[in-house]
């Protein structure tokens, strides 16, 4: 095996990408995966350092428009609100995701029959199911069996404690008689493969210090190499490429000097997120490459979340992780005919353990109200700090789109995307009905003061490659095969029909899975370049 | 950081003048002048902000001379941007402090594993009872025959919500720039 021919390439190294070259590299194919981030040590990452709250301004900035790193690409979000977010690393988004380790409910599958509204998937919860199963175990996901708000789901590991603040919650919940249950986590309770055990540094969407949450650089990467598959870091694909019979048979890429490479495949997988896979489709063809539908990089998804801070009076020692989700609700995930909006959210109870974080919910007080010994009785309000965030059901709008902007460029040259994307009424519907609903949830809780904050903006993106039987609605069909190109996969987030309402990392590793074997079990009548 | 990046001495002595007048100490926490390595702090702070460090020169440029409590709130009033950027400055050096975290009763220096059985006590309080008694909430597209019906029930499709994208997010939230306020409910 080199650098220049392979079995299967793999674009990107993300959740979906490490678990494409784990399965594939596992199953006797080679493998090779170009990322065009890097390692990303645990050591760098922000969180344990005592200034890392000013870190996060810019340097470890969730945008990478404000990280500003070579080997991020810009994005033009003139028109996006709010802005997508995503880090390009050998594990993608994974580096600084929260770990909500969640699944799809059976209804999301099917929006279409209960609702009267979108699609549904050409695939069912049932279908799923034992790829998340597989997953779960993989990673060592914790948490707690039982909950009746979805179907029976076994943990791998126990949750990890709620802590004061969780418990805090869990009693003004009860009171309101509203669903929650402790939170599940892709974070090991103790000890799991190459990670390390939580201390609860409580930061894990900065990247966790003490490599303790798996992220799929830790989680996956290390089986995948191990397993055979080679990772090349510092390479970003300029267009996937296609012979004359119609055939994906590899691509060309830059290493950081700008130096072009080419290599040949006989298929290709795509994994670069919603915004990145659509970037190289329409980069890799004037039309867009296997994009008969029309639909590649349109029905942008991005689950914007509403958010409610609460202060309380007592010591909850909200410096403590996981966040992680210490509880989750799903109270109002389904439809309810009695809000004028359809579908509805996912919430995640999180504590807040930055003081300046606190000290900046008081930016608007005067300045005598804000300094002096007056800056002392406000940031002693940290530490008792806790956000409730919905994660809300971001219905598919052909408006909301990625297309290749005409004048940004990345540091390659390459032409950055431009991600269209704004609220629809139904999701203004939803996010304000949740505001108002985790600001009762706060004070049945005894919060002191609460705090509606900015919508948060989100590194969710889904859904501008979906999947469909019909090839004159979909972009791929129901295991991530493009309908036009048949050794061309698409395994990341683009190929959710609908977004649902929970954290989508399990559902993307379920489905990049499932796309995987799919692969694997049907080479022998794989088309392939050569 | 380079050193040509580096707050200089008459920078850094703008700042310490700056933290000094907007942080003294009170019974439970220390003054920001009694810290012995102030300027440490200041200096890492300022590193630490890393693309924001030109505005943050500028910023300490635009300082009136002599900082005093009314000066320092005058130029918060005139230049907000301004003050903004090196008051969190200020604000993020003396909180990096370990003894100025332990007087609000933060854990510093390593950090350990929760106690094993935390969990397992947490859970076997009965806080879950209630939620375990109102039974499946989840709603099953095609329900085995004999289950019990979706809950909750269903909209019909016939009178939809509006579902198109587009106006203005200004009546549902604060503008998307994280750093701006809050907005407080209660």
């Amino acid at each position: 095996m080199d650098r220049e021919s392979t079995d299967v390439l793999v674009i990107g190294a993300g959740p979906s990408g490490s678990v494409a070259a784990h399965t594939l590299a596992s199953r006797g194919f080679s493998v090779v995966c170009l990322e065009q981030g890097d390692w990303i040590n645990p050591g760098d990452l922000p969180g344990a350092k005592p200034e890392f709250e000013l870190l996060i301004r810019n340097t470890w900035s969730w945008d990478p428009n404000v990280r500003g790193r070579a080997e991020d690409y810009p994005v033009n979000v003139d028109e996006a609100d709010p802005p997508p977010t995503m880090f390009a690393a050998v594990g993608g988004s994974s580096v600084i995701y929260g770990a909500h380790w969640m699944r799809l409910l059976p209804s999301d599958f099917r929006i279409r029959t209960l609702d009267g509204i979108c699609d549904d998937w050409p695939i069912t919860y049932e279908d799923l199911a034992p790829f998340y199963d597989e997953v779960d175990r993989f990673l060592g996901v914790s948490g707690l069996s039982g909950d009746p708000a979805i179907p029976k789901r076994e943990f791998p590991m126990p949750p990890l404690p709620m802590g004061p603040a969780g418990m805090q919650m869990a009693s003004g919940m009860n009171k309101l008689g509203w669903h929650w249950w402790p939170g599940s986590n892709a974070i090991p309770s103790w000890p799991f493969k190459h990670m390390a055990q939580c201390v609860r540094w409580g930061v894990c969407e900065r990247g966790c210090p003490a490599g303790a949450k798996a992220s799929f650089d830790i989680g996956y990467w290390p089986h995948a190499t191990g397993a055979g598959a080679q990772l090349v870091t510092g390479a970003r694909v300029a267009r996937v490429t296609v012979n004359k019979r119609g055939l994906a048979d590899g691509a060309i890429w830059f290493d950081q000097e700008q130096a072009e490479h080419r290599i040949r495949a006989k298929a290709v997988v795509l994994a670069a997120n919603a915004v990145g896979t659509s970037r190289i489709l329409l980069m890799s063809d004037p039309d867009g490459l296997a994009n008969s539908s029309g639909l590649v990089g349109k029905r942008l998804m991005t689950h914007p979340n509403g958010c409610v801070i609460g202060l309380y009076d007592e010591e909850l020692e909200t410096w403590n992780g996981p966040a992680g989700q210490l509880m989750y609700s799903l109270q109002f995930y389904e439809t309810d005919p009695a809000n004028d909006f359809y579908r509805g959210s996912k919430w995640n109870l999180m504590p807040e353990p930055g003081v300046l974080a606190v000290l900046g919910l008081f930016r608007d007080l005067p300045f005598e109200e804000r300094w002096g010994r007056a800056l002392h009785n406000l940031s002693r309000s940290a530490g008792k700090a806790l956000l409730w965030y919905a994660n809300v059901d971001d219905l598919p709008e052909e408006e909301n789109r990625v297309t290749l902007d005409p004048t940004l460029a990345d540091s390659t040259g390459l032409p950055a995307p431009r991600v269209q994307y704004r609220l629809s009424e139904n999701s203004r519907r939803n996010i304000r009905f949740s505001i108002d609903r985790m600001a009762e949830a706060h004070e049945a809780a005894g919060a002191a003061q609460t705090f509606v904050g900015p919508l948060i903006p989100s590194g969710h993106l889904l859904g501008t490659a979906r999947m469909g039987d019909d090839p004159r609605t979909s972009v791929v069909d129901r295991f991530g095969r493009s309908h036009d190109i048949p050794n061309l996969f698409i395994v990341d987030g683009s190929v959710m029909v609908t977004a649902g309402s929970v954290n989508p990392t399990a559902t993307i590793a379920a489905l990049a899975l499932r796309a995987a074997r799919h692969l694997a079990d049907t080479a022998r009548e794989q088309p392939v370049a050569s | 950081m380079s050193a040509t990046d580096a707050l200089s001495p008459s920078k850094l002595a703008a700042l310490r003048a700056v933290a000094i007048v907007l942080i003294p100490g009170d019974d439970r926490s220390p003054a920001a002048e009694s810290l012995t390595d102030l300027e440490d702090l200041l200096q890492r702070a300022a590193t630490a902000i890393g693309a924001e460090r030109a505005s943050l020169h500028n910023a300490i440029a635009m300082l009136p001379d002599g900082v005093t409590w009314d000066s320092i709130g005058k130029f918060a009033d005139d230049e907000p941007v301004a003050f903004e950027l090196i008051s969190t400055v200020v604000a993020g050096a003396y909180f990096m402090s370990p003894i100025v975290l332990k007087s609000l009763g933060y854990p510093v220096g390593p950090r350990s594993a929760p106690p094993f059985d935390l969990a397992a006590d947490e859970l076997s309080s009965g806080v879950l009872a209630p939620v375990l008694e109102r039974g499946r909430t989840y709603v099953l597209p095609d329900p085995p025959e004999g289950d019990p019906p979706q809950a909750p029930p269903r909209q019909s499709s016939s009178n939809p919500p509006s579902l198109r994208a587009g106006s203005s997010l200004a009546d549902v939230v604060e503008p998307r720039n994280r750093r701006e306020p809050w907005s407080k409910t209660t």
